[in-house]
């Protein structure tokens, strides 16, 4: 344990142990989850020979890329918004428009899609920061109202209400996606890569500020942290992730049109980051997965799917406030009381806190 | 000496309320003073203003020689004035250190992309945090409950943290909105000794607080308010005299007591 100089030496200070809240151990599980998330990414891809249910989980892998990103600006930053899917179709009609029309390589396109969309995050972002709760719902909700208006009316350039078909091209250069298999892995390692971006972001003092600004917004300000700034940021980091999960689910069904970027997609994103738990990017990723197959996996009761929906929804609301992730925790903390995993660990803890003396 | 906080004829309506009625202020540099006065007086109204967490309608507010332009909580916060709430307003879900480390969030020095991608600079900017988080935690005496959430403290320990937090930025101006309230006897002599032991001749404290014991023990100069107005100024010893001061608190004359 090292004796520290700061700028603060004149105080009488006790030398401060360096602090380790996880052991050795648990930092290097935290780091395989990524090579794991990966492998697994690519091996069902490739493993998946099912070509309905390789279809779903692309699908799923989509929605867990907007669905971490509505994390940042609803879970971490506590703003609602139900306009995600006008920013998907941002992405998606920017590949579309420009695949087709420009004849432009698709992985410039799906970037200039993503920006498109970030751009268009701030320009909504910054009006918002005057408003909160329903109010900034509403506006939100209005913002992709207005969005698939102009998808529907602007015929010229959107296609109107047949929309824009045959968007294939290659990918950077001469790399060609042609299988459903082959999209499965390409979107799969952007999901893992979605996923990863937002636990650093959530784990930075970026994602400390942010999760300030929802806790409380006057002492965030109090400890100096610019308020339009981390939710301007959290809006922005929403709206590119929704703009790039639309830039690939273009590429992926090769046609997109205005009835794909309705009010039910922006509702069920928001749902999957609710069902899966707002506390935690895991359970976006949870909600995201769960809410794409449970449809699918429902199809036989078609008639009473969306009832089942309805009430699952309003179950996890009303009395699991936490989410699928919150139960899994408090699962993991009832299993680990059990076994005395967690009380181990907390002495632990306790003696590194002491520093020297233990 | 100079004035490290000087309020001059600061005023704030609340519709047809006067709540600071042309008030003065000042604390001199590396002292604490103590701001007292019954509910209502108007005493977290001037450090709502000092803060600039709310505006106000006249007066100037100048702070270590620069004014105060207007509401602005963040920039003020990022100049080195911290606060306490007197309703506490820590970041419940948040642990512990965490909440300290928000109030390092302007002095972060790292950038989006390198948090990320995690540089080394981004990894020392945190571990640098994170130590000094823990120090001010420690003398705050609440290191042991570094890693639990804010919210699950006890309340006591959660008045603490939100000193410590305010002293994560490192400023030079602290205001403290009734930190001992709420307390039982013992934690406020923590308290005391915490305040005390937080003086340095860079920072300067104005706290507002009820208890006389506690402002006797940590401040040499105490202001009294009344209905928005200033009424008395001096030592803790000469205020506790002070028959307008008695009668303001206490609603009796000198002869009563």
């Amino acid at each position: 344990m090292s004796n520290l100089t700061t700028q603060s030496s004149e105080r009488a200070l006790t030398p401060a142990p360096r602090m380790q809240p996880n052991g050795t151990v648990s930092r290097v599980a935290s780091w395989l989850i990524w090579p794991a998330l990966l492998v697994l990414a690519v091996g069902l891809g490739l493993g998946i020979d099912n070509n309905y249910w390789l279809q779903v989980t692309v699908n799923a892998e989509i929605m867990v890329i907007a669905t971490v990103g509505l994390y940042v600006t609803f879970g971490l930053s506590g703003q609602v918004s139900l306009g995600q899917a006008a920013f998907f179709a941002i992405g998606g009609y920017s590949v579309g428009l420009l695949v087709t029309k420009l004849s432009m390589d698709f992985g410039l396109a799906m970037v200039i899609g993503v920006l498109l969309s970030a751009i268009v995050g701030l320009a909504l972002g910054i009006p918002a920061l005057r408003l909160k709760g329903h109010y900034l719902a509403l506006a939100t909700l209005g913002f992709g109202q207005v969005v698939a208006l102009i998808l529907v009316n602007w015929t010229w350039l959107s296609g109107g209400a047949t929309g824009v078909s045959g968007i294939t091209a290659p990918l950077f250069g001469s790399f060609e996606l042609v299988t459903v298999s082959d999209w499965a892995v390409f979107i799969g390692i952007f999901a893992v890569l979605a996923i990863f971006v937002v636990h650093r972001v959530k784990n930075s003092s970026y994602g400390r500020a942010m999760q300030a600004v929802r806790d409380s917004d006057v002492a965030a300000a109090a400890m100096g942290v610019s308020l339009s700034a981390v939710k301007v940021l959290a809006f922005v980091i929403g709206a590119a992730f929704a703009g790039l999960a639309g830039a690939l689910n273009a590429g992926f069904t090769t046609y997109i049109s205005p009835g794909t970027y309705n009010l039910a997609l922006s509702v069920s994103l928001l749902a999957m980051v609710v069902v899966g738990g707002a506390t935690s990017h895991w359970g976006a990723v949870i909600g995201a997965v769960l809410l794409t197959f449970l449809p699918e996996l429902l199809r036989p009761i078609q008639d009473y799917y969306l009832l089942l929906y309805g009430v699952l929804l309003l179950i996890m609301v009303a009395f699991v406030p936490g989410g699928i992730w919150g139960v899994i925790l408090g699962i993991g903390r009832y299993v680990g009381r059990l076994t005395g995993i967690r009380r181990r660990r907390e002495k632990t803890e306790l003696d590194l806190l002491k520093g020297e003396e233990s | 000496m100079t004035a490290a906080i000087s309020v001059t004829g600061l005023t704030r309506r609340f519709g047809g309320v006067v709540a600071l009625d042309n008030v003065d202020l000042s604390v001199e540099q590396g002292t604490t003073r103590a701001l007292i006065g019954p509910n209502g007086s108007g005493k977290s109204t001037l450090i709502n203003c000092v803060s600039a967490v709310d505006q106000w309608d006249g007066g100037t507010i100048t702070l270590n020689g620069e004014e105060l332009a207007g509401k602005n909580s963040a920039k003020a916060a990022r100049r080195g004035i911290a606060r306490t709430f007197q309703t506490l307003r820590l970041f419940d879900d948040m642990t512990v250190l965490d909440n300290i480390m928000v109030a390092m969030h302007h002095s972060r020095g790292y950038g989006f992309l390198s948090a990320v991608i995690q540089l080394p600079t981004y990894r020392a900017a945190e571990k640098r945090m994170r130590e000094e988080a823990f120090e001010l935690l420690e003398l705050a005496g609440v290191a042991r409950d570094a890693n639990r959430t804010a919210g699950t403290l006890p309340y006591g320990h959660r008045r603490l943290v939100e000193i410590a937090r305010a002293l994560a930025l490192k400023p030079t101006v602290l205001l403290l909105d009734e930190p001992a309230a709420g307390m039982n006897d013992a934690e406020t002599v923590q308290l005391a000794e915490l305040v005390q032991r937080i003086g340095r001749d860079d920072l300067s404290i104005l706290v507002v607080e009820h208890n006389m014991d506690f402002v006797a023990s940590v401040a040499s100069q105490v202001t009294v308010l009344d209905n928005g107005h200033v009424i008395a100024e001096g030592t803790p010893a000469e205020v506790r005299e002070h028959p307008e001061v008695l009668r303001a608190y206490l609603g009796a004359s000198e002869e009563e007591l």
